[in-house]
């Protein structure tokens, strides 16, 4: 059993692609659908495959260039969970017949699990880079032409801000530790006998990229505003597998390198004279008050969705920042849940036809039209802002069990996310619809959302099996597994 | 609409069926007051709101499921959060099921209580709180959940929403938590100073409400004020700790239910005998079911706090019976059918005079009643 075995999902994926591109350049009339049915095989394949890989020993690969330890591979399944969700949304989408759309987000999808998996930093730098130039190809497909040039020619700046970064970081790993693997950089930082500031600068630097990558207020993301006139399912999702990655940086190159498993206690400690917890408790209370913040006073649907997606996301972040073994496995748990609450909204917005332009005013009395619909996206974002009776509220309520004064910044996050959600229900339904007209959603989509929203609710009920899974994942790196 | 009332039914059947078999044997008689609440507001439901809508019938069996939820779990963390997420369905189908009115206000609808009461339970979470604290927190919540509709009532049109499933839904959620965590969770600090004082407090902030009712120019709102006086006073009952008191405010939660469901809403007509003697029997006057439950709870007591709350109490409730001079009448000189059926309205009739004769029961058998009494004095 090879680490190229890890490889077979990634291999899949890669041959989507290819017999997609060999579509385009003998046949470039082939019908749309045949395209969305191969990217949908390869997405499922590849989703099965990776779930099976769960069985091979994580041990055997975290020294090597590549990681499939549980935090990895929960990260992994929800990137493709999500690639599946945008696909199934496009099935609808007037942009779904464009080929190149497909091919570039199947790289998206691809680059990402590199990321994810990849034990070497410069390996992750250069797939995230990958990231940013197909997901702006992709966003780019999906808009007017003349804008195409502007959003490409931005992608293209960003990738190469990110690389300098990126690069930067590396050379100073090598610097210091002779090396950019993850777990051997923990080694050397164990063995000690290192200045701190060179440690010090390479910290800052990757927590620069994790919440660039993630994209939680005040930075607006890699994507940026190339995500303004885009599909929904395509500016949403891409926002969302940039976030699963921002919080792989968080978790991975971050807490699990530059921190390590107190003896006697089943907390994390850090390993250098400047605590990078705290550090990243500041980056989350930052995102816990701005993303709300900034949702509230978005008056754009679109721009206003993009950043309370995140809140999920940042509240996750929170709660690793505590560093206890309980809270880590409720935090990775809530990443998934957050790939379900993408998909949920995904889907009830583009059955209602909203434009990417769309405002709070085309919002008012929408419950009154389409109630399932509109209900669909207040759930949503009610477990996105860690409502009972979902899996948020189980995270907020184990993150706030922790003695610090920090938790009133948790508090303060539910005020204004409760606000924001209060917000909309209360305009979603306080007038009449002027005129009745006939609802877009068909009945295939009435029971799709019926069971996105069965889920979200029962993984808030019954948070057992989503939480143990959570906490299995993580109990590698404390020895247990 | 008899196939999405049959779906319901069985869904519900279903619900209780399961919660019965997981439950303990020491909390199986709460799935089974559960039971009573909810399959009571769906069986006297006779203006079929919950069948009109899919979304109705859907959250109103997950905040069935919240609630049972809520009263098996073991842990007071994951009993509140069930709680709260009861409450937040429930103020959402408030919301949903709620006529149109103009403008947007935090403090006039019903999400905003749900979300205070969000907060104050997640406030318990934090470990550097002493229990008193604690307590406090836990108070303010059960009162907000039991004035919840207080903050849509200055809406043009809330008075709409008497009598609807979303009142009696909020009534049986807010009753059924505070009877639970007064039973289970209550802690010892409770029953002494000067948390005692709230067997005077609550009856003073009832009294306040009634008198604020005074001056609410619709009936209809003064009883939206008059059902969350009544939450307030089920917690009041299950709070003084006398067992005879909390199998009255079992009864008063039921009877609390069945009796919003069980209200015409449409204006009373003098002719209809009825329709008007159920229109008052909402109100709790004498002769009626409510009225029964008021003497059973308000019954006397050691605890010279309780006795006089008891008599705070019953001058809130005089207060609201002196204001049904003001009843309107229906000028139509057609009998008004109303919108509740036949049979719908028979047997509610029967209910609430079968629940009035309890009374009477008490006068009949005393030994019987006294028997049981003490039989829960000793428990």
């Amino acid at each position: 059993m090879g680490s190229y075995q890890l490889l077979i999902p990634q291999c899949t994926l890669l041959l989507g692609i290819f017999i997609l591109a060999l579509f385009e350049i003998v046949d470039r009339q082939f019908h749309h659908r045949q395209g969305w049915i191969i990217q949908t095989i390869a997405l499922v394949l590849a989703f099965i495959q990776q779930l099976l890989l769960y069985r091979l020993p994580s041990s055997l690969f975290v020294i090597g260039g590549m990681i499939l330890d549980g935090t990895t591979q929960i990260f992994s399944l929800c990137v493709l969970l999500l690639s599946i969700l945008i696909q199934g949304n496009r099935h609808t989408e007037k942009y779904s017949s464009r080929s190149q759309t497909a091919i570039l987000t199947l790289g998206v999808t691809f680059f990402a699990l590199f990321a994810i998996q990849s034990n070497r930093i410069i390996f992750s730098v250069i797939s995230i880079l990958g990231m940013i130039w197909l997901a702006h190809g992709a966003l780019a497909s999906e808009t007017k032409l003349k804008e195409q040039t502007n959003l490409i020619y931005s992608g293209i700046i960003r990738g190469i801000v990110f690389l300098v970064i990126g690069v930067t970081l590396c050379i100073l790993c090598l610097n210091v530790f002779g090396e950019s693997q993850m777990d051997e950089i923990q080694r050397v930082i164990v063995r000690g006998h290192i200045r701190q500031i060179p440690i010090f600068a390479i910290e800052v630097f990757i927590l620069f990229l994790g919440a660039l990558v993630l994209g939680t207020p005040p930075f607006e993301g890699l994507l940026g505003k190339a995500r303004n006139h885009s599909s929904w399912s395509l500016s949403l999702g891409l926002t969302g597998i940039f976030a699963i990655v921002g919080t792989n940086i968080f978790v991975r190159w971050g807490l699990l390198v530059f921190t390590r498993p107190a003896i006697g206690v089943l907390e994390l400690e850090p390993l250098t004279s400047w605590n990078i917890l705290n550090v990243i408790r500041v980056i989350a209370v930052t995102g816990l008050v701005l993303t709300p913040l900034f949702a509230i006073l978005n008056k754009n649907m679109r721009g206003s969705f993009l950043f309370f997606i995140l809140n999920p996301f940042v509240q996750a972040l929170f709660a690793l920042s505590f560093g206890q073994r309980e809270i880590l496995g409720a935090a990775i748990a809530q990443v998934v849940v957050a790939v379900i609450i993408i998909g949920l909204l995904m889907s009830s917005i583009q059955a209602l036809e909203f434009s990417p332009t769309s405002s709070l005013k085309e919002w008012v009395a929408l419950g009154r039209r389409d109630m399932l619909a509109c209900l669909s996206i207040i759930l949503a974002l009610s477990s996105a802002a860690g409502l009972t009776p979902f899996y948020g509220s189980l995270l907020l309520q184990k993150t706030l069990s922790i003695n610090s004064s920090f938790g009133i910044v948790l508090l303060f996050n539910i005020v204004l996310s409760g606000f924001y959600v209060g917000r909309l229900l209360t305009l979603a339904f306080h007038r009449n619809a002027g005129e009745s007209s006939e609802s877009p959603i068909t009945r295939v989509q009435k029971i799709w959302f019926a069971v996105q929203f069965i889920l979200l609710i029962f993984m808030g009920i019954f948070w057992q099996p989503l939480y143990k899974y959570g906490a299995f994942s993580i109990r590698q790196f404390f020895g247990e597994v | 609409m008899k196939f999405k009332t049959l779906v319901t039914s069985l869904g519900l059947v279903a619900i209780s069926v399961a919660a019965f078999i997981l439950a303990t044997s020491s909390r199986a008689p709460w799935v089974v007051i559960g039971f009573l609440c909810f399959g009571g507001i769906l069986f006297f439901d006779g203006y079929n709101q919950i069948p009109k809508r899919w979304m109705n019938i859907i959250l109103f069996l997950l905040t069935y499921v919240l609630i049972l939820d809520a009263v098996l779990e073991g842990t007071p963390e994951a009993f509140w959060r069930d709680f709260a997420g009861a409450l937040f369905f429930t103020s959402l189908l408030f919301e949903q099921n709620a006529l149109s009115w103009s403008g947007f206000g935090a403090l006039r609808t019903t999400v905003t209580p749900a979300l205070i009461f969000f907060m104050l339970i997640l406030a318990q979470s934090i470990p550097a709180l002493p229990p008193e604290v604690n307590y406090g927190l836990s108070v303010a919540a059960l009162i907000i959940s039991s004035y919840t509709e207080l903050f849509c009532i200055f809406r043009e049109n809330a008075a709409a929403t008497v009598g609807s499933f979303m009142s009696a839904l909020r009534v049986a959620c807010s009753g059924l938590g505070c009877l639970f965590y007064c039973s289970v969770f209550l802690p010892e600090i409770a029953r002494r100073a000067p948390f005692n004082l709230m067997y005077v407090g609550l009856p003073i902030f009832a009294l306040l409400v009634s008198l604020g009712a005074v001056f609410l120019k619709h009936w209809r709102r003064r009883q939206t004020l008059f059902f969350c006086n009544w939450s307030l006073f089920i917690f009041w009952a299950a709070l003084s700790g006398e067992s005879f008191r909390f199998y009255a405010a079992i009864g008063a939660l039921i009877a609390g239910v069945w009796t919003i469901m069980m209200a015409d809403r449409d204006a009373a007509n003098p002719e209809n005998y009825r329709e008007l003697y159920l229109k008052l029997s909402a109100w709790g006057v004498p002769g009626s079911f409510l009225f029964t439950i008021i003497i059973f709870a308000l019954g006397p007591s050691s605890d010279e706090l309780v006795r006089q709350g008891s008599a705070i109490w019953l001058l809130s409730f005089f207060i609201y019976w002196s204001g049904l001079g003001g009843f309107s009448f229906s000028t139509s000189k057609t009998p008004n059918k109303g919108a509740l059926n036949g049979w719908h309205r028979r047997l509610a009739f029967v209910v609430t005079l079968l629940g009035a004769s309890l009374i009477a029961g008490i006068r009949i058998l005393p030994e019987i009643f006294s028997e049981v009494w003490a039989q829960g004095v000793m428990k």
